[in-house]
C-alpha cells in the first residue's frame, strides 16, 4: 500500500473527496484539511461544528454548521451563501445546475443558480434532501413520507407516504427510483413511474454510506459484513432481486463505500481500517490493506481512478495509490 | 482495549409555561458549578448566553417498535442527540427542556428505546416545575401538569412567595396524591440547590436499591413535604379535590416468586401499559441472595440483580405504580399471589 499522504483531524471524518489534485477531508469540528502536493492546509468553514456535507457539482463543497451557517468552499475560497438562524441545518442538497436546498425544521429553503430564494413549508421536520439528476424535482424527506416538489413551480407536491424516519436519499441516474437509506436498519425506495415502494431488509444496522456506479447500474451500500450492491438494470429496478454481496468480513462490518470513477470496482472501509477492492465483474479481489487505525467513515477516489482518501472516525486519515 | 467512555447524564425539565423553567435553566448554565451544559429547548426563548451549547429541536414524536415494545419516542433528539454525542469532550450533561403542553412519555422513552441514545448516554432524572398558584388550575384544566407530575423525580414548587400557607399545603398534598416519590422543594425563583436536581441518578437501578431513601417516603420521613395527615395512597383521598386523575398504588409483600411475578409483571405491562407512568420495585426473590430493582415507562420494563441483602434487613419486597384508572385492590392481590 502506498501511502500519499497521513493526517489526523482531531475529531471525526465526516467526508472525505477531492478538490483539484488535492485531498480534503471535512473534520465534525468544522475544519477542512486539504492535503496535496504543495503540502497540507486547514480551513476553518464553521464556527462550531458541520452537521451536513455535499458535493458541489462543479468542484467543492457546501456545508452546513451549528453556526447555522451555509458554505459552499472551492479550491481557492469560502463563502457564506446564507445563514439559517437559531435552528440547525439538518439536510442540504445541491442540484446539477448548482441550486441548493436546504432544511431546518419544518422550512425548505431553495436558492436557484440567479441567487433568489424561495421558502416551502413543510409538514413535519424535514430529514433529508435530494435532487433528481435534471435538477428538476427536490424530494423532501420528512417523517412520514417524501414530497416530491417541482422546481419553479407552485402547487402541492407530490407525496409519497411511508412512516419512517429518512437519513439520506438519492435518484437513481435515470431518475425512475428514489432510494432512501432510513434511521432503522433498511432501505426504502420508490419506483416512481408506477408508483411503486419496496423495502430491502436485512442490514445488521442503518446504512449510512453508499455510493453509485458512474454508469448508475450499481448501489453499493454499506452495514452489512460485505458491500451489498443493487442492481439497477431491469425495468423494475432492485425489486425482487437479491443484492451482489462482495468482501464479505462478518468480524468487522463494511463501514464505508465508494464505486470506482472508470472501471467495474468498488472500494469497501471496514470498523477495523481496513481497504479492499471488490470486482464487480468476477470473483477479483485486490486487498489494499490496513489504512486507518480504526473505523473509516469516508472514502472517495480521485477522478483520475489512481488514488483512494479515507478517513475515519477518529480522524485518523489519509490518501493512497491504487494501481 | 479502552474503556467506554461515560455515558453522559440527562436532565429533563418539563413543566407549563410560566411555571419558572427558563429561570432554571438559566441559572444552571451561569452559576459557577464546574459543568459545561449542552441545552435542548423548543424554542430559545431567553435562554443562555453566547458560547452555551443550546440546540432547538422541532418536536417530532414517532411511533417506534423495538422487538415486542411499541412506544412513541421524540424522533428529533435521536438526531440531535446523534450529532452533539460526534464530540462529547465539549460538555458533560445534557438539559433538555420540554415544552409547557408536553407529555413527558416520549421524551424518557427515547431513552430506552433508541440503541445509539442508549449507548452515549444515561437519563439522570426528570425534574418539573409547576408555580404554587396556577397548579390548581393547570391539574383542573386536563393538560399535561399531571402527567409531569407523575413522570416527576423532582418537584419545584415555585412561586411559593405568591401564596398563602394554606393554598401552599393544598398544592403540595395535590403533588403527593399523583406522586408521593417525588423529592418535592418548595422556591422562589427556582432558587434550588442545584445539586438536589443534577446528577442525581433517579434512574439508576443501582440506586434503587436503597430502599429507605425512595420507598419510605411512604411514611413521612424527612424527605417528605407533607405533613401528618398525608394518607394519598392506596386510592384513597384525603386531598380536597381530586384535581387530576392520576393514582399512585403502592404495594408490600414478603419473598416473591419469580416464576409467578414475571410473567405478571409482563402481562400487566402488555396489557395495562398504557395507562402505567411509571413503576419502581424491589423484591427479595426466592431463593436469591441480592436485591432484585425494577423501573418502567409505560410497557418498558428493566430490571437488575443488585447488591445482596443485608443480614439484617427484612427481606420485604415493594412495588409501586403511578398512573391513570389503576385497580389498586387488584394490583394488590396480585402481587400477594407471587409471594413464595
Amino acid at each position: 500500500m502506498q501511502t500519499l499522504s497521513r493526517l489526523d483531524l482531531g475529531s471525526a471524518c465526516l467526508a472525505a473527496g477531492y478538490i483539484a489534485d488535492m485531498a480534503y477531508f471535512v473534520a465534525a469540528d468544522g475544519v477542512m484539511h486539504v492535503s496535496g502536493p504543495d503540502g497540507r492546509q486547514a480551513r476553518r468553514l464553521h464556527e462550531g461544528d458541520i452537521l451536513a456535507v455535499e458535493r458541489l457539482p462543479a468542484g467543492g463543497l457546501l456545508s452546513a454548521g451549528e453556526d447555522g451557517r451555509i458554505v459552499a468552499t472551492t479550491a481557492q475560497h469560502t463563502s457564506c451563501l446564507a445563514q439559517a438562524g437559531n435552528k440547525w441545518v439538518s439536510a442540504l442538497a445541491v442540484a446539477a445546475d448548482g441550486a441548493i436546498a436546504y432544511g431546518v425544521g419544518r422550512m425548505v429553503w431553495l436558492q436557484e443558480v440567479d441567487g433568489s430564494w424561495s421558502r416551502h413549508p413543510q409538514a413535519r421536520s424535514v430529514e433529508a434532501l435530494a435532487f433528481d439528476p435534471a435538477g428538476r424535482t427536490l424530494a423532501i424527506g420528512l417523517y412520514d413520507g417524501v414530497a416530491l416538489h417541482a422546481r419553479g413551480q407552485d402547487g402541492p407536491p407530490r407525496l409519497l407516504p411511508w412512516k419512517g424516519v429518512p437519513t439520506r436519499m438519492s435518484f437513481s441516474a435515470d431518475g425512475r427510483f428514489l432510494m432512501l437509506a432510513m434511521r432503522g436498519p433498511e432501505l426504502h425506495g420508490w419506483h416512481l413511474d408506477a408508483p411503486r415502494h419496496f423495502r430491502m431488509l436485512g442490514y445488521p444496522g442503518p446504512v449510512t454510506d453508499w455510493s453509485w456506479t458512474p454508469d448508475g447500474r450499481w448501489l453499493a451500500t454499506n452495514a452489512a459484513a460485505g458491500a451489498a450492491l443493487w442492481s439497477f438494470d431491469a425495468d423494475a429496478g432492485p425489486i425482487g432481486q437479491p443484492p451482489l454481496e462482495l468482501g464479505a468480513r462478518p468480524q468487522h462490518g463494511v463501514t464505508a463505500v465508494a464505486c470506482h470513477p472508470r472501471q467495474p470496482w468498488v472500494a469497501i472501509g471496514y470498523a477495523d481500517g481496513a481497504i479492499v477492492l471488490e470486482s464487480l465483474e468476477g470473483d477479483r479481489r485486490k486487498i489494499i490493506g490496513q489504512a486507518g487505525r480504526d473505523r473509516l467513515a469516508a472514502l472517495a477516489w480521485h477522478p483520475d481512478g489512481a488514488q483512494l482518501a479515507y478517513g475515519s472516525q477518529s480522524g485518523d486519515c489519509g490518501a493512497i495509490l491504487v494501481n | 482495549m479502552t474503556a467506554a467512555p461515560e455515558k453522559i447524564p440527562v436532565t429533563v425539565l418539563t413543566g407549563y409555561l410560566g411555571a419558572g423553567k427558563t429561570t432554571l435553566l438559566n441559572r444552571i448554565l451561569t452559576e459557577g458549578h464546574g459543568k459545561r451544559y449542552a441545552v435542548i429547548v423548543n424554542e430559545f426563548g431567553e435562554i443562555g448566553i453566547d458560547n452555551d451549547l443550546i440546540v432547538e429541536s422541532e418536536e417530532e414524536i414517532y411511533e417506534m417498535n423495538n422487538g415486542c415494545i411499541c412506544c412513541t419516542v421524540r424522533g428529533d433528539l435521536i438526531g440531535v442527540l446523534q450529532k452533539l454525542l460526534r464530540r462529547p469532550g465539549r460538555f458533560d450533561a445534557i438539559m433538555l427542556e420540554t415544552t409547557g403542553l408536553a407529555d413527558p412519555a416520549p421524551v424518557v422513552q427515547t431513552f430506552f428505546m433508541d440503541e445509539g441514545v442508549r449507548e452515549r448516554t444515561t437519563l439522570d432524572s426528570v425534574v418539573t416545575v409547576v408555580d404554587a398558584l396556577h397548579l390548581p388550575l393547570r391539574l383542573a384544566d386536563g393538560s399535561e401538569a399531571g402527567s409531569q407530575l407523575a413522570f416527576a423525580d423532582v418537584v419545584l414548587v415555585n412561586k411559593t412567595d405568591l401564596v398563602s400557607p394554606q393554598q401552599l399545603a393544598d398544592v403540595e398534598h395535590s403533588i403527593a396524591h399523583i406522586n408521593p416519590y417525588a423529592a418535592v422543594y418548595r422556591t422562589r425563583q427556582s432558587d434550588i440547590d442545584l445539586s438536589r436536581i443534577l446528577a442525581i441518578g433517579a434512574f439508576d437501578l443501582e440506586r434503587l436499591d436503597d430502599a429507605d431513601r425512595f420507598f419510605a417516603r411512604d411514611h413521612g420521613d424527612a424527605g417528605h413535604v407533607h405533613d401528618e395527615h398525608c394518607a394519598h395512597r392506596h386510592g384513597h383521598d384525603a386531598a380536597p379535590q381530586h384535581l387530576a386523575d392520576i393514582v399512585s398504588v403502592s404495594l408490600q409483600a414478603g419473598e416473591i416468586d419469580g416464576n409467578l411475578f414475571f410473567p405478571w409483571i409482563h402481562k400487566l405491562v402488555d396489557e395495562q401499559g398504557e395507562r402505567i407512568l411509571r413503576m419502581k420495585g424491589i423484591l427479595a426473590l426466592q431463593g436469591e441472595p441480592r436485591k432484585y430493582v425494577i423501573q418502567g415507562v409505560h410497557m418498558i420494563v428493566e430490571s437488575e440483580h443488585q447488591r445482596p441483602w443485608g443480614e439484617n434487613q427484612a427481606r420485604t419486597s415493594r412495588l409501586v405504580f403511578i398512573g391513570r384508572g389503576l385497580d389498586a385492590a387488584a394490583l394488590g392481590r396480585a402481587f400477594e399471589h407471587c409471594q413464595a
